[in-house]
């Protein structure tokens, strides 16, 4: 099979010449087809650079970043991104909302309508479709942003901090949730975590960033079985790979 | 190292305001075109440069100078007082918000007439009406602010077994300061537009006053160069005032 | 500057709406102002010259509705404001764009704009009445003038205040131009559209009123003036509680239709 993401070289300088700062440094990643896979890295370190790049939302100083061998030159019809959070607009429903980008692509009313309401029934939302999202907790509108990535039916879905804004608990459903999508669609997932917990519970592999400027430090397998239980995320392989993260983190803020 | 730099973006600020100036100029020629009586550019600057060094003409602006500051005294007493009291209590608020708001929306220059009534001629409505021009804004935003900082601190204050006077001034006060200060430079604006407004309708005295009697002689040239000296220090007066402003709020979010 | 953009917004934060029992409160509070004023005018306290009894302005008012004269000004005004708060938002929500596409344009021209439109606009008038006669078009070019200019600032100020995710949104999607516009910019910036409709509206009003005021030329200024000017205390008082009847008028109903499209969401 062929790489789906192809990180290569890619270097990001932001600023005019002279007063410059390099935000990333020769990062290098593939990612396969189906994988999931989450940057994770001290805060502040360019991984939202990094994924903005890879949505052709941002263009790399040096290097290029490719899907399918293809260089991308900008915002991709087979790519979809969740953002951070309130990304939902908040003067339409939620069935609006989900129907947003394929009114965009220019889908017709009927398919639009099927798809969105297909995309709400998989995250679960049945009978919130008239809803706005301010009616609705974070959590849902996480859920609803989901689906209206979903609705693309990208090949690559990007997701940058999704959960970020969510509290603990919250956040472990949404991933238990998104991993249950996931499974179903066969999706390759891009996540861009500052949480270890949660890149653990979720990743195939984690591309783990080094401190300013970023480069890809360590890429971690997380050779734990699906679906992953409690059980197998406090297991001896998970507080190892822990363990492992929080020494490199530590060790690129500077602290003891 | 010291090192100076003027950073890319003052700088093309400044080039911005340059160009603007020179489209003006530019704009004022071409209208000058179409409409024969419409004076030049350097027509204008000419006849400001004359007209701004006579005393009388410096007295007018003396006096509508005088009548603004006046008004906006006035306007940021009534108006920071009534709003510290009627702010201080959700009660009140929600009785007294409806009625302002609703005089709010009524153009200021219906009142003249009234103000003429009340205090005759000379300085006394142009003051009033610079007063009542400028108040509601101050009004309105003290209300607001203090409203807002009660309810956001309120539970500090309890805490911390403040009392009234301790709240007041500890709290209350300091924090409605950059939206009180951000209306009364608001104010400066709207108290000139009252005072403008009453001597151009009740025009003794008064850059008002000074305006029509150009436009009567026919003297478009000196009106014009009249008018961009107001612009000049209302522009400078609310320059200075958001100096300050920034200087005692910096801790607010822009 | 951001003072205007927060005194709306702050606006938004507080009840427009009360209880029914302080409307009540409310018409008690304002009757009461005028029975004391009427007390105090009947009783020779304040000058009857000066200060007409709410009861006779009533009785006048009364009288008015009757009548050609006021039907013909309330209508030219009517006319007027309409006119010029449709033009000063339209070419309001073009200078709007422009400034807030080239913020340095923005930041360069603002003080200058802001100091414009407070005072020196309205000295202009004598100007454009040599130019367009001291009509109807006269009013509304002006008028549209003076709109135009707080609301392009406040416009652009409001198009700032989008969220950013909603634009990188809009950008992941390949939205660009007239449809992010459309899709995301305009709506997203309903509130502040909002604003600058009720800051036009205002700025119309002053300036068709203040002008109809300055220069006779017809309309519910030149009745409030004109009444001044022949010391008919009531009549004027008469014509400025219509005046402030019409703006209160429209501004509620710019509320309600406000809270009808915004408090949906």
């Amino acid at each position: 099979m062929s790489v789906s993401v192809s990180i290569e070289n890619v270097s990001k300088t932001f600023g005019v010449p002279g007063t410059e700062f390099v935000a990333i440094k020769q990062a290098d990643a593939q990612i396969q087809p189906g994988e999931f896979v989450s940057i994770l890295g001290p805060s502040g370190c360019g991984k939202s650079t990094l994924l903005d790049m890879v949505a052709g939302l941002a263009t790399p100083s040096r290097g290029t970043v490719s899907i399918h061998g293809q260089p991308v030159t900008g915002p991709d019809e087979r790519m979809a991104m969740v953002f951070q959070q309130m990304s939902l607009l908040p003067w339409r429903t939620i069935q609006a909302n989900v129907e947003f980008g394929l009114e965009v692509r220019g889908v017709g009313e009927a398919q639009r309508r099927r798809t969105a309401r297909e995309m709400i029934d998989l995250v679960g939302l049945n009978g919130f479709e008239e809803k706005y999202p301010s009616q609705l907790s974070g959590g849902m509108n996480q859920r609803v942003a989901i689906a209206r990535a979903l609705a693309l039916d990208p090949e690559i879905l990007l997701m940058d901090e999704p959960f970020g804004a969510l509290d603990e608990q919250t956040r472990r459903i949404m991933g238990i949730e998104l991993l249950r999508i996931w499974d179903k669609s066969g999706k390759t997932i891009v996540f861009v975590t500052h949480s270890i917990s949660e890149a653990i519970q979720l990743s195939d592999r984690i591309l783990l960033m080094s401190s300013r400027p970023s480069t890809i430090r360590e890429i971690i397998d997380v050779p734990l079985a699906r679906p992953r239980s409690i059980e197998d995320l406090s297991s001896e392989t998970a507080r190892d790979i822990e363990l492992r993260v929080w020494k490199v983190l530590l060790e690129e803020t500077g602290a003891k | 190292m010291l090192q100076f730099r003027v950073s890319p973006n003052l700088l093309s600020i400044l080039l911005i305001q340059a160009a603007a100036l020179v489209a003006a100029a530019l704009a004022m020629n071409a209208l000058g075109g179409i409409f024969p009586f419409l004076p030049g550019p350097t027509h204008i600057v000419e006849e400001g440069a004359q007209l701004l060094i006579r005393p009388e003409i410096l007295q007018d602006f003396g006096v509508t100078l005088l009548e603004a500051s006046f008004g906006l005294l006035i306007a940021a007493g009534i108006g920071i007082s009534l709003g510290l009291v009627i702010g201080s209590s959700a009660a009140l608020v929600s009785f007294a918000n409806p009625l302002i708001l609703a005089l709010y929306s009524v153009p200021k220059i219906v009142f003249l007439p009234i103000l003429m009534l009340i205090f005759g001629t000379g300085m006394g409505p142009k003051i009033a009406n610079a007063a009542v021009h400028a108040a509601f804004p101050i009004l309105l935003n003290t209300l607001v602010a203090t409203r807002d900082t009660t309810v956001r601190h309120e539970k500090l204050g309890q805490s911390l077994c403040m009392t009234r006077l301790q709240f007041a001034t500890k709290i209350l006060l300091p924090g409605i300061v950059p939206p009180v200060f951000g209306a009364i430079r608001l104010g400066v604006g709207l108290s000139f537009m009252g005072a403008l407004l009453a001597e151009l309708f009740q025009s003794e005295a008064g850059v008002g006053h000074l305006v029509h009697d150009l436009y009567n002689s026919g003297n478009i040239a000196g009106m014009l160069a009249i008018i961009l000296a107001v612009l000049v220090i209302i522009v400078s007066l609310n320059g200075i005032m958001a100096a300050v402003e920034n200087r005692f709020s910096r801790w607010r979010e822009i | 500057m951001a003072t205007t953009g927060s005194l709306l917004a702050g606006h938004r934060a507080f009840p427009r709406n009360s209880k029914r029992s302080q409307k009540l409160g409310q018409l008690i509070f304002v009757v009461g102002f005028f029975l004391i004023l009427e007390l105090l005018v009947r009783s020779g306290i304040l000058n009857r010259l000066i200060i007409a009894e709410p009861s006779r302005v009533l009785l006048r008012l009364w009288q008015d509705l009757f009548t050609q004269e006021l039907w013909t000004a309330f209508l030219v005004t009517f006319w007027e404001v309409g006119v010029a708060l449709v033009m000063s938002l339209l070419v309001g929500l073009v200078g709007g764009g422009l400034l807030y596409h080239y913020s340095t344009v923005r930041k360069a021209l603002q003080p200058v704009l802001v100091g414009f439109y407070s005072a020196p606009a309205i000295l202009l008038y004598p100007v454009f009445m040599t130019l367009l006669g001291p009509n109807s078009l006269m009013i509304i070019t002006m008028a549209t003038i003076m709109g135009a200019v707080p609301i392009s600032v406040n416009l652009a100020i409001g198009f700032g205040g989008i969220d950013p995710i909603l634009l990188k949104l809009g950008r992941s999607l390949n939205l660009r131009g007239p449809r992010l516009m459309g899709k995301i910019l305009i709506p997203a910036a309903t509130p502040v559209l909002f604003a600058g409709f009720r800051m036009g509206l205002t700025f119309a009003l002053i300036a068709v009123i203040g002008l109809e005021f300055l220069t006779y030329s017809g309309g519910l200024g030149r009745l409030i003036s004109w009444r001044y000017s022949i010391f008919d205390s009531e009549g004027v008082y008469a014509a400025i509680a219509i005046v402030c009847c019409l703006a209160m008028a429209v501004n509620y109903a710019l509320g309600v239709m406000e809270r009808r499209i915004v408090n949906r969401f």
